[in-house]
């Protein structure tokens, strides 16, 4: 049918519709008197009355009832945590300042203190029968948060937000940089570079800045909470009682059991120079390991873990000195697995032999790592102690930092407790180590990369 | 008078006509005493000749009629707009007459009549040939939908504006013209398939013109 023969079909249905209506309207118009207001119209009339007459008492039941909303309210309120300061004077509004030589002390009514050490300010800028908001506007403080429940603590200084459980910690806030050190417990850390949380357990230090979102290709490179140490085979020399070159394939660590302490990359200046990029810091830090004139003994893994290869010294870049160790990086996660459940090229790897056996307990290692590698690259590092006479000993893992970005100075420090566990949660003591070690894992959607990891500047203390 | 004058007039007219049913829906908002009473003397018309064109019926008009100011009463707290007022009733007394049509089809259905057929169509005033063409007609409305019926009553009889079925039937008004088509195409349909019928209203269209 044509649009045409369509159209003067429904031309012709509306006329016919349009004639019955009029046959319709035909119809004889009866003059409609309307009679009396029907009786039970009228009573529904006055039914209405009697609701409007019940109004005011209605009224009154949900006045009453509002009151004692609010009175409950009030009550919940007022079980809030109340606090007292002490040392300075808060201003109006809660605002504490303290200024050099003065510490200010404030105390929660569930134990909990904050102490706001020397020229510094702050707010506490809510109240919950849970536990309380407090701004640190900037300086230091300290808190100790009584673990309950359903203690609910928040921290926010500058950008970040430090969601508290339950705790101690030390915090530093001069923007752009965060520092927290936690002596115990557990916070989450977001904001900033941090958008989905960065998870930080007891012994373990953070340095965030503000400012690096614009240099960090993956701004949420700290989401992932750390997970073990891949079991390392890569003993150069055999040992008798080596935990991890026996393990079979089954005592692989799940993705998350166990979780060692992981150490925390402290972020970087977003401007650095080729050399001596660590800045201030080079004045100040005496490392042990400074590769400026040689590799000093330092050996890229040669057996499983193979990513990294000829160590040399590299001239045209360092965080401290006029050297760095350079390393060759082939990385490729492509291809099959060894029996440790790892490719060959994931994985590379350096050692130092220490030349004597220390006593890592309670000493802060700290290295340098800076990856010259293609913009899309992301991978993670974790620094290792090896306690034993060789390779063959047990390798204590600082935890896995994951998802960093090529093309800057990545600082890694982690502190040793008396007991680390290994990889697989058993712990160990760090009394007689004799080797450092730093791994670069090889991680994201880049695959296969070639380029050059730079280590410099390795030292404990 | 002239026509500019009748139109002025007639503007005047309905100006003042909205001015009255606003404040009559004030009233009826407010419970005002003697406001149903008003309502009542000003719609019952309205709403029996609505009935009257729509049902075609005659002795139940009056229960029907006190239906609709029943719920009128009773839901005039929903009329937001009170110049709307007449809108209001008229969309309730399409909700009545929509219920009694499917009313009718249900006792039609289980021959609840005496002969199972509709009650005859008053119009003694009518001559025999429309008062056949009128029974043929409330009988072909008398089987399509409530909402068809109510949309051709309201498009055709009435000769409402598409925006004004719109409201009386809370509906869009994009979906109101597609509705009001449909049903025309199923009503004209019905229609042309009475031979008889269909002659007598295309003569009838044919004398309007």
């Amino acid at each position: 049918m044509t649009s045409r023969s369509k159209d003067r079909e429904i031309e012709t249905t509306e006329t016919l519709c349009r004639s019955a209506g009029s046959l319709i309207q035909r119809l004889p118009s009866q003059t409609e008197v309307p009679g009396e207001l029907p009786d039970h119209l009228a009573r529904a009339q006055s039914n209405r009355r009697l609701a409007r007459r019940l109004r005011p008492r209605l009224l009154v039941v949900v006045l009453g009832c509002a009151a004692l909303l609010v009175a409950w309210i009030a009550l919940l309120r007022d079980r809030a945590l109340r606090y007292q300061v002490a040392g300075v004077t808060a201003t109006r509004g809660g605002r504490v300042q303290t200024s050099a030589g003065q510490i200010a002390r404030l105390r929660f009514t569930d134990g909990s203190a904050i102490d706001l050490l020397e020229e510094s300010s702050g707010a506490v800028v809510e109240r919950t029968p849970d536990g309380a908001t407090f701004a640190l506007e900037r300086g230091r403080a300290t808190l100790d948060v009584v673990h309950r429940a359903r203690a609910r603590w928040r921290v926010i200084a500058g950008p970040f937000d430090i969601l508290v459980t339950g705790t101690g910690f030390d915090l530093t806030w001069i923007g752009p940089t965060l520092n927290l050190n936690l002596r115990a417990g557990s916070v989450t850390i977001r904001g900033g570079v941090a958008k989905n949380g960065i998870s930080v357990r007891a012994g373990e230090r953070i340095v965030l800045r503000s400012d690096l979102a614009a240099r960090t290709t993956d701004p949420d490179q700290d989401s992932t909470p750390p997970h073990p140490a891949a079991p390392r085979a890569e003993a150069e020399a055999p040992a008798p009682n080596r935990p991890r070159s026996h393990r079979p394939q089954a005592e692989v660590p799940p993705a998350r059991e166990p979780a060692p302490q992981p150490a925390i990359s402290a972020a970087v200046a977003t401007e650095q120079p080729d050399l001596a990029a660590g800045g201030i810091a080079c004045a100040t830090d005496s490392p042990q390991f400074r590769f400026d004139q040689s590799t000093e003994g330092a050996h890229a893994s040669t057996m499983s873990v193979l990513a990294l290869s000829n160590a040399t010294v590299a001239r045209g870049r360092s965080w401290c000195g006029d050297g760095a160790l350079s390393l060759d990086a082939n990385f490729d996660l492509s291809g099959p697995v060894n029996r440790l459940h790892r490719r060959p090229h994931e994985t590379g790897g350096v050692w130092l032999n220490l030349g004597r056996a220390v006593d890592f307990t309670g000493q802060t290692l700290t290295a340098h790592v800076y990856v010259e590698a293609p913009a899309d690259v992301h991978f993670g590092a974790e620094l290792y102690v090896v306690d034993g006479t060789d390779l063959g000993g047990k390798w204590a893992g600082g935890g896995k930092i994951s998802n960093l970005s090529p093309g800057h100075w990545i600082t890694l420090t982690h502190t040793f407790a008396k007991q680390t566990p290994l990889w697989d949660g058993s712990p160990t003591d760090v009394t007689n180590v004799r080797f450092v070690a730093v791994d670069i894992f090889s991680e994201g959607a880049v695959q296969v990369w070639r380029g050059r990891v730079l280590i410099d500047d390795i030292g404990w203390r | 008078m002239t026509d500019r004058a009748h139109g002025r007039n007639t503007v005047d007219n309905r100006e003042a006509r909205c001015a009255d049913e606003e404040a009559l829906a004030r009233a009826l908002l407010a419970r005002a005493p003697g406001a149903a009473t008003e309502a009542w003397e000003t719609y019952s018309p309205l709403v029996n000749g609505y009935f009257r064109r729509f049902l075609g019926l005659g002795q139940q008009r009056q229960d029907l009629c006190q239906e609709v100011f029943l719920r009128l009463f009773r839901r005039i707290g929903e009329l937001r707009e009170p110049a709307a007022l007449r809108g209001f009733v008229v969309s309730i007394c399409l909700g009545v007459a929509r219920n009694e049509h499917r009313r009718q089809r249900v006792r039609r259905w289980m021959r609840l009549t005496a002969s199972g057929d509709l009650p005859d169509i008053p119009g003694a005033q009518l001559d025999p040939e429309a008062r056949e063409a009128t029974s043929r007609l409330y009988a072909v409305l008398s089987k399509v939908s409530a909402k068809d019926r109510s949309l051709f009553i309201t498009r055709y009889v009435e000769e409402m504006e598409i925006a004004d079925i719109a409201v009386v039937h809370g509906l869009s008004f994009g979906t109101a013209k597609r509705r009001l088509a449909r049903a025309t195409q199923r009503i004209g349909a019905r229609l042309e398939r009475e031979p008889a019928l269909s002659v007598y209203l295309g003569r009838l269209g044919r004398q309007g013109r």
